[in-house]
């Protein structure tokens, strides 16, 4: 059988940064009407790759060697003329993130329209047809309206919708998908990778996916790359690669990639008899909108936390799990209802008085901004032991290394600011700090999202750790479904402000009542 | 961990200019051995030559001497400028911000309607009320900054006070005073200090601008405007009376201007 010339050919690329070598030979090639998945962690170098493609990297990169060919044509020989007709009319480029993606001032239209006004010789009323055709193309509803709407008014999913509309609007051989929906919401996400599949299909195009989730690459691609550290663990055929994995590093990305390992929680003996750490009665907070109409954003949510047991809250972006969360913890009173920690009504006591909140810490999901950069990881970690406890320097010290060890970090870390550790380590940082003012409640929001799947692994596995040896109770907070299926014993499902499921987190998984809740969970299965 | 990387030259440049200036101000003698405010009188109006490098004025003295003379009244002054108006631009900027809405309001009405004065304008105001002078002249102008820098403070530490770090301080227990001390004032220090360098150079011109006008240091002082005003009268015939205070004048604002520059981009480099 004689295989059929590839649309792009990478052999052999090498790409440095300085004396950082980001890319070390790496080779494969796109077939026309399929979809090749570049997949690794960050810094594995697969930015990199794309940004080459269309010869759009920083000034500081140097492609050492190597060559990518399009359609028999040499990228990296050709004159910056060339490429402005190549990029658009032969590669079309979906970015990552849709928010910062779209001019906010340039209505919908005249950004479609742009590429058409570049490439194409059409007249005014022609690419006014076309531009409409395009954005019925890509499945938006009313696109009459949305031709004159400006990107601030459109959702994360609409405005990825237009941007795939400009890169398919000349119906370019190759599109590349810069981690096209790791912005969006689970069941927008699936959306999105439809849209894409139906328009390789129906164009014949190669799909260059870009992409951490190894879901994604699992269910859309049909040949996979994976690479660490700037060269390819392996290489192969999308079904054969996830089904016999052969180097190691591909193995250990599956073992510690949730939706494919889901491990479930050890069914803990809990009596129920006991006063519970966290009772939430018929919670309705309401949000002031300027204008100074109130409108509740949360509505009667309930749910109870046995002690030493994990309740995950689960919601899209808008869904209210945030507000939630920062109730919980006091920083915002409800409007009717009660939060009650330990039997203690946490409302009870004076406004702004922390007494009952005490034994509950949050833990934030950017790792890096919830450390202030400019004082150390001693300090950090110093400062609510100062605020707690009346003891010396010496005990505070102690108290930092045994809660270090806690922790897993090295004490060599103590005099290095956040800016100077890894996404992993600061997440342990906080961990630490949180657990510094000896609560027995610790509220974790969106706690590893942020972070690769094999540190997110780690530290789940330090967190179920710290749970059986400290009895911790957690109120994981989440968007990411299958994070929490790994670490939950009971579960709220928030959609719209409104609690829409909640029970034990096998019975959700086993046997989900609403429709959300099955949409959601087709997004991992 | 790099926390210091190499300045470009242009910003040495600037740091030497600062540091001769320094040297002026503290001990002139070492650069010049003349004496600013008695002339020969049989030398006045003498073009640049060896002798005198930037020429003599019309009473006879020498123009490079004063210029060096003039540090000691400009630089102090226009620092003393700054030093107010950083200092009541960050408390009337800092309470705005930690207070309440109302308050907030208030003041940032009050600041809009000041920012709205020129500030050459709001500084002759004060100096005609309160009298002339050289430190009547300093603090009329830090007044006249005031309101910009509370702008500046207010903004910066609103942000500073939303961000994560702060809040989840708040949620570790630490106070009201312990977050203003532990996790504001350092994140605002550097920012603050760009923005203090880069008044200053604009400090600068406002004095020799009062100067000029005569509302600061009365002659025979070697005050960089007030040389030159005198100067004016001679621009037909002897050029370098006005060209070198006005040269020597730009080299220090540029200069200032650059450090700040050179403060900022340190700044952002670590996150």
């Amino acid at each position: 059988m004689t295989s059929p010339t590839p649309v792009l050919d990478v052999n052999d690329l090498a790409i440095s940064y300085g004396d950082r070598i980001a890319v070390k030979g790496i080779s494969f090639a796109a077939m026309p009407g399929k979809t090749i998945a570049l997949i690794g962690e960050s810094g594995s170098g697969k930015s990199t790759i794309a940004k080459a493609v269309i010869r759009l990297l920083p000034p500081s990169a140097r492609i050492d060697r190597g060559s990518i060919t399009l359609n028999g044509q040499s990228l990296l020989a050709a004159s910056s003329r060339t490429l402005n007709t190549i990029r658009g009319r032969q590669i079309g480029f979906v970015p990552q993130d849709p928010g910062s993606s779209l001019d906010p001032r340039i209505p919908i239209g005249r950004q479609v329209g742009e590429i058409l006004r570049l490439h194409t010789s059409e007249g005014r009323r022609e690419r006014h047809d076309h531009v409409l055709a395009l954005l019925e193309k890509v499945g938006l509803p009313d696109p009459g309206r949305c031709f004159s709407q400006f990107p601030h008014e459109l959702s994360g999913g609409m405005k990825q919708r237009v941007l795939i509309a400009i890169a398919v609007a000349l119906a370019p051989d190759l599109i590349i998908a810069d981690e096209p929906t790791s912005a969006l919401d689970a069941t927008i996400q699936r959306q999105i990778l439809d849209l894409l599949d139906s328009l390789r299909e129906e164009n014949g195009c190669s799909v260059l996916m870009i992409t951490h989730d190894l879901a994604i690459a699992r269910d859309r691609a049909h040949d996979v790359v994976v690479m660490q550290h700037g060269t390819a663990a392996e290489r192969g055929l999308s079904d054969s690669l996830f089904s016999a994995p052969h180097s190691p590093y591909t193995r250990r990305l599956l073992r510690d990639s949730p939706a494919f390992h889901p491990r479930t929680p050890p069914v803990r003996k809990v009596a129920p008899a006991q006063v519970p750490a966290l009772e939430v009665s018929n919670l309705t907070i309401t949000h002031r909108t300027h204008g100074g109409r109130t409108s509740p954003t949360v509505r009667n949510v309930s749910f109870t936390v046995q002690p030493g047991t994990t309740h995950g809250i689960i919601g899209e972006s808008g869904s209210g799990k945030t507000t939630i969360l920062r109730c919980l913890m006091g920083l915002i009173s409800p409007i009717s209802g009660s939060v009650q920690i330990h039997g203690a009504d946490a409302f009870g006591g004076r406004p702004g008085e922390r007494g009952p909140f005490r034994s509950m810490q949050l833990v934030y999901q950017n790792p890096w901004s919830s450390l202030d950069p400019r004082l150390t990881v001693r300090r950090i970690i110093e400062e609510p032991l100062r605020n707690h406890f009346d003891e010396n320097r010496s005990w505070r010290l102690q108290r930092i290394h045994t809660l270090l060890e806690r922790v897993h970090l090295k004490p060599d870390i103590l005099e290095r600011y956040p800016s100077d550790i890894s996404g992993g380590q600061c997440q342990r940082v906080a961990l630490a700090r949180a657990l510094a003012a000896e609560p027995d409640i610790l509220v974790l929001d969106e706690f590893v999202s942020a972070l690769d799947v094999t540190v997110q692994a780690r530290i789940l596995e330090l967190l179920t750790e710290l749970q059986n040896d400290l009895g911790l109770t957690f109120v994981f907070v989440s968007h990411d479904l299958a994070v929490v299926r790994q670490i939950s014993d009971t579960l709220s499902i928030i959609r719209h402000g409104q609690q829409e499921e909640y029970g034990r987190a096998e019975s959700i998984f086993s046997n989900p009542a609403s429709d959300y809740t099955r949409t959601l969970l087709q997004t991992i299965l | 961990m790099k926390r210091f990387s190499i300045p470009s030259p242009l910003s040495v440049l600037s740091a030497i200019v600062i540091g001769v200036c320094m040297i002026a101000i503290l001990w002139p003698s070492a650069l010049t051995s003349g004496d600013p405010a008695t002339g020969v009188a049989p030398e006045h109006l003498l073009p640049p030559d060896s002798a005198h490098w930037c020429g003599t004025d019309q009473l006879g003295r020498d123009v490079l001497t004063r210029i060096i003379y003039g540090t000691r009244e400009t630089l102090p002054a226009a620092f003393v400028a700054t030093m107010t108006g950083i200092v009541l631009g960050s408390v009337i900027g800092g309470f705005a911000a930690l207070s309440g809405p109302a308050v907030d309001t208030l003041l940032s009405g009050v600041i809009d309607v000041l920012l709205a004065i020129p500030e050459l304008l709001l500084a002759l105001t004060v100096v005609i009320l309160t009298g002339f002078g050289p430190i009547h002249a300093a603090l009329a102008v830090g007044i006249s900054q005031t309101a910009g820098f509370a702008r500046i403070v207010r903004n910066l530490v609103r942000t500073l006070r939303s961000q994560t770090y702060v809040e989840a301080a708040r949620l570790s227990g630490t106070g009201f005073w312990g977050i203003v001390g532990w996790h504001i004032l350092p994140n605002a220090f550097r920012p603050l200090l760009g923005m203090g360098i880069l008044r200053y150079a604009t400090a600068i011109l406002s004095l020799a601008t009062l100067g000029f006008l005569g509302y600061s240091a009365p002659p025979p002082a070697p005050e960089w405007g007030l040389m030159i005003s005198e100067g004016r009268d001679y621009l037909a015939t002897a050029w370098w009376m006005t060209t070198f205070p006005g040269l020597a004048l730009l080299t220090v604002a540029l200069a200032a201007n650059r450090l700040s520059q050179a403060m900022t981009n340190a700044g952002e480099e670590r996150p």
